[in-house]
């Protein structure tokens, strides 16, 4: 434990904290319900960002629920846990909102999905639907997970109507759910609803049907988009784990198969937002760009996308030099056009206008609500797992990470823009240096109950796997995806902002959504919504 | 007899080529993007499609439709009427025709407004204040280029002046990009259309179409006027330049992004209004 994380822990056992286990760079403590105001307080004053934090029925090994505050320290690269135990039939724990606001939604969530009652705030459903019975929480351990509960109808209250963008996005065309209330064109206030179809994936890999070894495929199926980030992070969990000790080829190929993810992500956003600003030559030339990178991800992969070589201790394809040459060239075609579909869009009149000023989250507000990626660094925040929590073959790589403190849309399109092309290079100097060697360990083994944090900087920004180990499978895998923490900062970038800025400011985030099967129908005669659910099926996913 | 009869076959052949100009923009752009794009003739697919589909009355009942056929039969008559400018520009004076075709172009931007905000839409309703916006910039700016144009005489830097101004307004009625914020699919979902389906809808892009037609067969008219050529001369001519002007307003359209509602008016007051105290100018200055 280096001297700053000696001083942190000892100044979390002084406010009370009981120090449970120290291993690498993750600090664990126990913590009781009334020191944990004060303790949370002392991390975010610290300069802790809260990565996430998770309710866990712990009762079959602990005899309690417990709640996880998981706190990073990113310049020491230390991530801090709080457990805060609780009993059974006193389920409770006091928010931690006003001090870290960033811990409004997965406060929420435990409260929905584990039961634990959550004091002094404001509460309301935000994962589970409005006919889900109201003491029936899917992820206690006592809940099977192909138990179907009866619906419970509540009719909503009536609420005032404001301008409905969704459920499906007219840009990304996604299922999420923007009520904006506007005074002319201007946006006054926002309500947020998701997890339209919130798909049990935590609960799944809990189930009997999967274990340590199929998880990493259903992990991929968690984002259309970046789901080889998610793999990567359970798997990297799993490993750190059970310390498994990665063969560095492996780590290099993950690396690699990380940017060429970024690259298409980036990209396709790229197209999203100049579509979003009419400048439909931008969306077709990005996409065309990025198809480049596509055939070459299913080159090295196998997969266009859902890459499916992520395996506990390795991976499950290697990269010959007929593949390392094609790359190269592939990211030579993908420079070359990027630089000048870059140097054009951005001088386009309406996307500089549009862009800049607009949409703006000020650092203050980026850091109380501890947003990551992207939004976070082009509000003044220097974050990235990559740098701060250096992982796989990250430590082999010189890269910068842009960063800007205007806090607009202009800024986000241009730490993308800049990404991209950071994103190449890291990619040319790991095949520079890659090693030689096997690409997956032989034979592993995961000891029960053992937790960790993991991250991988997504492209959308921080993706955070909390992991306890189980007996051949995972007794709770924690999922934090990126979008998740910054789509609470979207209110404070749409207020006072025009409505067609809305769109641009919702994709500036670069949100990923997953499939609806609801919708919500306006009575506008009466002034009322109801939320319905459509039978039949789910309709196929746009990504 | 003689002219209402070719105002008739300029209104035919206009009414069947703007969908095929619109087709001939979709390729251009479909280029621009490195797409193959859809046929030439794909407008017209779309509009029959469109007008076999079952006839789906909004929440406004009659007065929609009225609004929507009202809008269609006004930019018709518009058309016709159009072809009768280089003989009234010729004899000098501003006929009834110029008067009537002003007119017929105010009432169909007026009945898509109407048409909009009676909607029980809030994307309908924002769309319709944005058309109203865009109508204020615009459109006193084109009529009044129009009868400078009409009434000017021969002095070329008065001339050239008021084609600067109809030029650029005419390009914003047609309601492309960067001017097409009433519409704008990824910020109000087709805002003044989106209550409109089926053959509602072919009436609405038939309107669209021929407001493009309009807007291109203006400047053509206005050029050939500014020119020097008149009568017949002016009017063949204009009719040649329609293609070319519609190509140079989609290759804008292609090139540029979209404009915001607070910032399209004080571009364009900002840039028309000097073009018409220049123009106003010249004109009091007398020959």
């Amino acid at each position: 434990m280096t001297d700053p994380v000696f001083k942190v822990v000892e100044e979390l056992k002084g406010l009370g904290g009981v120090v449970e286990e120290i291993k690498d760079r993750e600090v664990y403590l126990a913590v009781g319900r009334d020191k944990l105001k004060s303790l949370a307080k002392a991390l975010y004053s610290a300069g802790a960002y809260l990565k996430t934090c998770a309710g866990i029925d712990e009762r079959q090994v602990q005899g309690v629920f417990s709640i996880y505050h998981i706190f990073g320290l990113d310049e020491l690269g230390v991530d801090v846990v709080l457990r805060v135990p609780v009993a059974e039939e006193d389920a409770w724990v006091p928010t931690i909102v006003p001090e870290v606001p960033a811990a409004d939604w997965c406060e929420l969530e435990a409260r929905d999905m584990v039961g634990i009652e959550i004091t002094g705030r404001p509460v309301k459903r935000l994962v589970l639907p409005e006919d889900w019975p109201e003491e029936v929480h899917p992820l206690r351990k006592d809940f099977d997970y192909s138990t179907r509960p009866p619906r419970e109808f509540r009719s909503e209250v009536a609420e005032e109507v404001g301008v409905p963008l969704g459920p499906y996005h007219p840009a990304l065309h996604e299922p999420e759910y923007f009520e904006l209330y506007v005074d002319g064109e201007k946006v006054v206030d926002v309500a947020y609803r998701g997890f339209h179809v919130h798909r049990g994936i935590e609960k799944l890999a809990e189930s009997p049907r999967f274990t340590y070894k199929q998880v990493p495929f259903l992990a991929e199926r968690i984002c259309g988009i970046c789901g080889f980030v998610h793999s990567s992070c359970y798997v990297m969990a799993v490993e750190k784990a059970a310390r498994i000790e990665v063969p560095e080829r492996a780590e290099f190929i993950r690396s690699i198969v990380l940017e060429v993810e970024r690259l298409h992500s980036h990209l396709l956003w790229l197209g999203v937002a100049a579509h979003l600003l009419g400048y439909d030559v931008g969306f077709m030339h990005a996409w065309r760009i990025r198809e480049h990178t596509m055939v070459l991800a299913e080159y090295l992969t196998g997969s266009r996308k859902t890459y499916g070589i992520n395996i506990i201790g390795g991976v499950r394809k290697d990269l010959n030099v007929d593949k390392l040459d094609k790359t190269l060239k592939t990211l030579a075609i993908v420079r070359e056009g990027f630089v000048k579909l870059a140097e054009v869009m951005l001088s386009v009149p309406q996307i500089r206008f549009r862009a800049s000023g607009t949409g703006i989250l000020s650092r203050s507000e980026a850091r109380a609500l501890s947003v990551v990626g992207p939004v976070a660094r082009a509000s003044g925040l220097y974050r990235d797992v990559r740098k701060d929590y250096p992982y796989f073959a990250y430590r082999e790589a010189s890269f910068k990470v842009p960063l800007y403190t205007e806090g607009d849309n202009l800024a986000r399109l241009l730490v993308r823009v800049e990404e991209i092309l950071e994103s190449i290079e890291i990619i040319r100097q790991l095949i520079d240096r890659l090693p030689g060697g096997p690409i997956a360990v032989e034979s592993w083994d995961v000891p029960p109950y053992r937790r960790t944090v993991a991250a991988i900087e997504a492209p959308r920004g921080e993706d955070v796997h909390f992991l306890i180990t189980g007996v051949g499978k995972p007794y709770r895998w924690r999922v934090r995806a990126p979008t998740y923490q910054n789509i609470p900062a979207l209110r404070a970038m749409l207020r006072g902002a025009p409505l067609a800025d809305a769109p641009l400011t919702i994709a500036s985030i670069d949100p990923c959504f997953s499939c609806t099967d609801r919708v919500v129908v306006y009575d506008m005669r009466a002034g009322s919504r109801r939320v319905l659910r459509i039978s039949g099926g789910v309709p196929p996913c746009p990504l | 007899m003689l002219h209402s009869l070719l105002a008739l076959a300029v209104l035919l052949a206009g009414v069947f080529l703007a969908p095929i100009y619109d087709g001939l923009e979709r390729k251009l752009r479909a280029a621009v993007h490195t797409r193959i794009g859809p046929p030439v003739l794909q407008t017209w697919y779309d509009l029959v499609k469109l007008f076999s589909k079952e006839l789906i009355v909004p929440e406004g009942g009659s007065w929609c439709v009225l609004s929507v056929v009202l809008e269609l039969v006004a930019l018709v008559a518009s058309v016709a009427l159009l072809s009768y400018v280089p003989l009234t520009v010729s004899s000098g004076t501003v006929g009834a025709e110029v008067v009537a075709f002003i007119v017929l172009l105010t009432v169909a931007t007026a009945l898509t407004i109407a048409r909009a905000v009676s909607q029980n839409n809030v994307y309908s309703v924002v769309g319709g204040f944005r058309e109203f916006t865009l109508a204020l910039s615009s459109e006193p700016f084109l009529i009044f280029s129009y009868l400078a144009i009409a009434t000017g005489g021969e002095r070329f830097v008065l001339k050239l002046s008021s084609l600067l101004i109809l030029a650029i307004s005419a390009y914003v009625v047609s309601g492309r990009i960067p001017y097409d914020i009433a519409e704008a699919e990824p910020e109000l979902s087709a805002g003044v259309n989106i209550e409109l389906a089926g053959p509602l809808l072919g009436i609405a892009t038939m309107s669209t179409v021929l407001k493009r037609l309009l807007a291109a067969e203006l400047t053509a008219m206005a050029l050939a006027l500014v020119a020097g050529f008149e009568g017949y001369q002016a009017l063949a001519l204009a009719l040649a330049l329609t293609p070319a002007v519609w190509v140079v307003h989609a290759l804008v359209s292609i090139l540029l992004g979209r404009t915001r509602v607070d910032i399209a008016p004080k571009t364009l007051l900002l840039t028309l209004f000097p073009l018409c105290v220049v123009t106003i100018t010249i004109y009091g200055l007398g020959p």
